[in-house]
């Protein structure tokens, strides 16, 4: 799996880098508008992270130059503006997803997990990881063969967890991660979701 | 251009002038009657050679000159009362003008009034003065408003730094118990930090009107479709409702609407005891969230100030209820707080 960072804050950069290293992506870094378009001509990435302020242009028209090309690369819009306005543009645009700073790592690698999943497995529905088998849009998960029944929040953190294996996670980012997917059924959130469908 | 007591002078003498013409018929009239026909009844006698007519000289030159005197003194007392009354208030005109503009004036919308042109130097000195005056005051209120937001913003990437470094902190072989500790008690500081600035943030942009978009809510629609992130909002404490003839709409911003009903409620949940109740009643055009609480009834006028903590053991940022009001002054809406039988009470009136 093929990454890229576009962040010209070098230690966010990093810290990206490193915790997401560990798993089988490969992260390239971009630090200005120019470096970034260069790259995103140059080679193939199966997830982009996007800082919507950068020297030398915005983020959003990077995302517009991409989505012009006709490239299906997966985007999550990393940034430090959180407006509802800010978020419907992005989206509108054509990013998969929308993260505000400050955000935990686990919570952004289990984003870009899900994007890449969407994208590679479009066909198939199912999601398997150490005899944990899921079935996507049914919601429904068996163990070793066994069903078993799990609560909608027991759900979504093993989801997180799937997003985020062989990691520590710290309860707030559980805490945090539980309470933006409560808030993304809140009327605010579904009428973005809605508008784009 | 000239200065107001110069204008005042001229006018003052014109209207003297004007009003000593008018009278000159009656001085006329006064110095005929009284001294130039007993001086033309002598005269006509001395030439005739006949005796002196019995006039009582003394006698009519006093009452002429008192007469005399009185109309002058009449007619500067004319004068005087026209100026005041009429010349004046017609000079002092742009004056009121300008009173009524500037007390107009609201600094938090940001449109200083046009004053009007004055060819009274004071005046024009005034408007001048006061013009510039506004303006700058205006611009130091948006400076700081920026301030506040720009701060606010800026502050985000540092936190995302810092919480990513914990992360990774998080991440290192051979943590042991206390440095785990460490970590958590970090992270919930860094916590808190984000939650503080969201919120600063959020006010900034209430106060810098930047949530346009207006519409018609349902009223009772929207809050049952929150009850569901209320209720998980509210862990433990029950939550009941009651609708009595609730208005139909309320024109609002959504997201603000639903920041105001979650910041009460959150507020609710704070300071409510275990096992508690929260009881959101909307009776005709007002909301109000009632909880229960050991705590004793609070000063309704400081604790909608931002910061403001009444006990020690508060948990919140201190500005969800000045966030509230925000709210509520940015629709035209009041916010108001009251104590009873163990039960604090916040009404919000549409």
């Amino acid at each position: 799996m093929k990454l890229l960072i576009i962040e010209d804050e070098r230690e966010l950069s990093a810290s990206i880098v490193a915790y997401l290293g560990s798993e089988n992506y490969v992260c390239e870094q971009a630090f200005t508008c120019t470096e970034a378009l260069e790259k995103i001509e140059l080679y193939d990435y199966d997830c982009v992270l996007l800082d919507l302020m950068l020297p030398g242009g915005y983020g959003l028209d990077i995302l517009r130059e991409i989505r012009k090309r006709q490239n299906p690369v997966g985007v999550i819009i990393v940034s430090a503006k959180d407006s509802l306005d800010d978020k419907v543009r992005g989206l509108e645009i054509g990013a998969d997803d929308y993260l505000a700073k400050p955000f935990h790592l686990a919570e952004l690698s289990m984003r870009i997990y899900a994007i890449i999943r969407r994208k590679e497995f479009a066909a198939n529905n199912m999601l398997r990881s150490n005899g944990i088998e899921i079935n996507l849009p049914a919601k429904s998960v068996v163990v070793k063969g066994q069903p078993v029944v799990l609560t909608r929040t027991e759900y979504e953190l093993l989801l997180f967890f799937i997003g985020n294996r062989n990691r520590v996670i710290s309860k707030s980012a559980m805490a945090e991660h539980l309470r933006t997917w409560r808030t993304c059924w809140t009327t605010t959130t579904l009428s973005i979701h809605t508008s784009r469908t | 251009m000239k200065s107001l007591s110069h204008k005042m002078l001229a006018q003052f003498v014109a209207c003297i002038a004007i009003l000593l013409a008018l009278a000159t018929p009656l001085f006329y009239f006064l110095t005929k009657h009284y001294y130039a026909e007993d001086m033309i009844d002598i005269i006509e006698a001395v030439e005739q050679g006949g005796p002196i007519p019995a006039l009582d000289l003394e006698q009519d030159i006093m009452q002429g000159v008192m007469l005399q005197f009185g109309l002058i003194v009449g007619v500067l007392a004319a004068a005087i009362v026209l100026t005041l009354r009429f010349i004046s208030r017609r000079l002092w005109k742009p004056f009121d003008v300008t009173l009524l503009l500037i007390e107009d004036f609201r600094l938090e919308e940001g449109n200083p009034p046009a004053l009007p042109e004055s060819d009274v130097e004071e005046f024009a000195r005034l408007n001048r003065t006061l013009t510039a005056l506004m303006r700058n005051s205006l611009i130091s209120y948006r400076t700081q408003k920026e301030f506040t937001e720009n701060a606010s913003h800026e502050l985000q990437t540092p936190l995302a730094i810092f919480q990513s470094k914990l992360d990774l902190l998080l991440q290192q072989p051979g943590l042991t118990r206390q440095q785990a500790e460490l970590i958590q008690s970090l992270y919930e500081t860094s916590n808190r930090l984000s939650r503080l600035n969201r919120n600063l943030l959020l006010l900034a942009k209430i106060d810098n009107r930047q949530y346009g978009q207006m519409e018609d809510i349902g009223l009772v629609g929207f809050l049952q479709e929150l009850v569901p992130s209320l209720k998980s909002i509210a862990a433990g404490i029950t939550l009941a409702r009651h609708y009595e003839n609730p208005i139909p709409a309320v024109h609002a911003n959504r997201t603000l609407l639903e920041s105001l009903v979650n910041n009460l409620v959150i507020n609710a949940v704070r300071h409510n005891r275990p096992n508690g109740k929260i009881y959101l009643t909307v009776q005709g055009r007002e909301l109000t969230i009632t909880n229960t609480s050991d705590e004793p009834a609070l000063d309704a006028r400081l604790i909608f100030n931002r910061f403001y903590r009444p006990s020690e053991k508060t948990k919140g940022s201190g500005l969800g209820l000045a966030i509230a009001r925000a709210i509520c002054e940015y629709h035209g809406w009041t916010v108001g707080y009251s104590y009873g039988d163990g039960m604090h009470s916040f009404t919000v009136s549409f």
